[in-house]
């Protein structure tokens, strides 16, 4: 096809005069160059994880969280099924929430669900990896290597950078984690709940 | 003349001792007061603690006390809350003075005194774990208004939801405030240095 447009081109060029034509074809190919590459990227999936951290764990911890951020730059939606480590027995995605100063944590009903355009946040005082049965202790500067499933992308890899308690309090104080804002329920429902994430992902349509 | 005089000894005798009357009634009536006022926390119990000692309410007098339930099977809420408590301990340098913590687990079943004295070693010595039989336990945090409940999770797990406050007595035994998770440091700062000073 492209080639036939260059013939159509160059067949062009002897009837037009050549500085005319020459940007027009310029255009055409970058229009096709673009459809291209977009339809590559529609092929593979659009997901990127970034900023994983975990928590140092003290020696007679059984567990330990876990922290990231999922972005959907592709096309479709996806949901998180679940959570792979090497270095636990049980790996799940949890939720947190402060009710009345009583701490409530439980494993995620349903899958994450991550719509195009949309980004999933895993951090403090909300949704959060689990990591149970810890058959080694996170070490702070170490790197976790995990796995997240995906419903459509499969399974992608990530690491999660372990820090010390000291750092990773700067990092809930700085990543204006859910906490400490005097509006708890209403970060704590958005943070905590699959159907706010959806009502999410639908704003970003 | 002389019976004047006696006559006014006798009055003023016996204002003296009315004047003590009145001033008692008041102080016990305030005192009394007071203490009906002011919520009464804690009950007593007999625990181990994470060296595996006995240990009984006794241990909440005499020093300042800074009391927090939770369990080590808790990912986020219990280690940022033992490692806030210990920051603000070694923050407090010398106005510390004699001020204690302690780490009562809502877990004891799972939490032994071996496995608490593990988990809580790197938040200094200062923090001292307390676990035993799980009726005791649940006695114990009832009497300090903490709700615990054990909640399954998959593969036969469980999680425990707790209160999360942490509980302020002052070396009377008495119940002073709470610090609340992820309280403002610096305002929790001043609370720890007010109860250390009461």
């Amino acid at each position: 096809m492209t080639l036939k447009l260059t013939q159509g081109c160059l067949r062009s060029m002897k009837q037009l005069s050549s500085h005319m034509i020459a940007p027009l074809c310029g255009l055409v190919f970058a229009v096709f160059l673009g459809l291209f590459i977009s339809a590559l990227a529609d092929g593979m999936n659009g997901l990127r994880i970034k900023d994983g951290w975990s928590r140092e764990t003290t020696a007679g911890a059984r567990v330990g969280g876990g922290y990231l951020t999922v972005m959907n730059h592709g096309q479709v939606p996806d949901r998180l099924l679940a959570v792979r480590a090497e270095h636990a027995g049980m790996s799940e995605v949890h939720t947190m929430a402060m009710q009345d100063d009583v701490m409530v944590m439980r494993p995620v009903e349903e899958p994450l669900l991550i719509e195009p355009g949309a980004i999933l946040e895993l951090r403090p005082g909300g949704l959060h990896l689990m990591f149970m049965q810890l058959n080694q202790q996170h070490v702070a500067g170490e790197m976790l290597d995990i796995v997240l499933v995906f419903e459509r992308a499969g399974e992608l890899d990530a690491t999660l950078e372990v820090l010390s308690m000291r750092d990773s309090m700067d990092r809930m104080r700085n990543s204006g984690d859910h906490m400490g804002h005097g509006d708890q329920a209403s970060h704590d429902k958005n943070g905590g709940a699959n159907d706010d994430h959806n009502d999410e992902s639908h704003s970003h349509k | 003349m002389m019976g004047n005089w006696r006559r006014v000894l006798w009055l003023g005798i016996l204002a003296a001792v009315m004047a003590v009357a009145i001033a008692g009634y008041v102080v016990n009536r305030s005192n009394q007061q007071q203490a009906s006022t002011a919520p009464v926390l804690g009950s007593a119990f007999s625990l181990i603690d994470s060296d595996g000692a006995a240990i009984t309410e006794a241990a909440f007098f005499g020093r300042p006390t800074v009391l927090f339930f939770g369990f080590t099977q808790c990912p986020e809420i219990c280690p940022v809350s033992l490692f806030e408590i210990s920051t603000l301990m070694d923050e407090l340098g010398p106005e510390k003075r004699d001020l204690q913590a302690f780490f009562i687990s809502v877990d004891p079943e799972r939490d032994s005194p071996a496995v608490m004295g593990e988990y809580i070693a790197p938040f200094g010595e200062n923090i001292r774990g307390i676990t035993g039989p799980l009726s005791a336990i649940e006695t114990l945090a009832q009497s300090w208004g903490v709700y615990i409940k054990k909640v399954p999770i998959d593969d036969g797990d469980y999680t425990v939801d707790h209160t999360a406050s942490v509980f302020l007595v002052d070396r009377h035994g008495q119940f002073r405030g709470t610090i609340a998770y992820r309280e403002n440091h610096q305002i929790a700062l001043d609370k720890l240095r007010l109860l250390a000073s009461l």
